[in-house]
């Protein structure tokens, strides 16, 4: 049996994902366990259709606590999207850095 | 190839591309995956203030942001990089500044450009919001993630292309992109 301690309610997007990619996934209700924050997962919890790499979540999830949301950005009214003074860069050094990128690399745009 | 996607033999920096999901590395609120003693994994959050694709609703919209020589030669190359198409409204207090920012200020013996960090795109009915509206987009370049594995990637990414930049303002996004990330 997979156990799976959920410390925060980030984890909770990770648990629908996961049903939602498995759907035969059930809860396992035979397993009696004191820790309220712990999610248990059958055995049989199978991830051969799922996008999620199960193999990876054979273990515990943490948190910090208290951060229950992720972060969000805002809005597209209120957006930042940077400084509205303008940047200046040397013009030749800016052609240099974009067209030194082939010689550079050592490809040609041929090349495999 | 995806019938909503345009038809290109390659795929080109500034490319926008449809995709499952962009994600938000804020790691201070993501979840560590442990495995014994060991960190095998992060559980990340999604963006949400993202463009979405007029032909597909479930795909979000992103910017190629690797230059085209990488993308022509993925050897050794672990990923493709790419940047979150954020819609820009019409009531943004910037919108006309923003709009134009693409193309760099001549000044002499310099290149300038307004709002380093972004590139915009025009509105267009590929590119909708939340609401369902036909948007503008401003590609965040501080957001920029590697997808890959690099090969991997850009076949993928090939058959979902929606918008592609013409000439003139592909060589503005790789200036704006170079000075970008060239800064001193």
């Amino acid at each position: 049996m997979m156990k799976v301690l959920q410390k925060s309610g980030a984890f909770v997007a990770a648990s629908a994902l996961v049903m939602a990619t498995t759907p035969a996934v059930v809860a396992d209700e035979s397993y009696e366990s004191n820790d309220t924050h712990s999610l248990y997962l059958p055995a049989s919890f199978s991830s051969s259709a799922s996008k999620f790499n199960i193999a990876n979540f054979a273990g515990t999830i943490s948190a910090a606590a208290g951060q229950e949301t992720p972060m969000v950005q805002a809005a597209g009214d209120d957006y930042d999207f940077g400084d509205p003074e303008p940047v200046r860069m040397n013009r030749a050094f800016v052609m240099q850095l974009v067209n030194a990128r082939v010689k550079d690399s050592g490809f040609s745009s041929t090349e495999a | 190839m995806d019938p909503t996607s345009l038809e290109v033999e390659d795929l080109r920096q500034g490319d926008i591309c449809m995709i499952d999901v962009f994600p938000l590395w804020n790691d201070a609120e993501a979840s560590r995956i442990i495995t014994g003693t060991k960190i095998s994994g992060l559980q990340l959050s999604v963006w949400e203030n993202i463009s979405i694709a007029a032909k597909d609703a479930t795909k979000v919209l992103v910017a190629v942001c690797s230059y085209d020589c990488d993308l022509e030669n993925p050897r050794s190359r672990w990923g493709v990089a790419l940047a979150p198409l954020v819609p820009l409204a019409s009531r943004h207090r910037d919108y006309a500044d923003l709009l134009a920012s693409g193309a760099p200020i001549d000044d002499d013996d310099a290149i300038a450009f307004k709002f380093l960090n972004s590139y915009p795109y025009a509105e267009n009915p590929l590119f909708v919001n939340s609401k369902g509206e036909s948007t503008a987009g401003m590609v965040d370049f501080s957001a920029i993630l590697h997808m890959g594995k690099a090969k991997e990637a850009i076949d993928s990414l090939r058959s979902r292309v929606v918008f592609r930049l013409d000439d003139e303002q592909r060589t503005n996004f790789q200036m704006k992109l170079a000075m970008f990330m060239a800064r001193f």
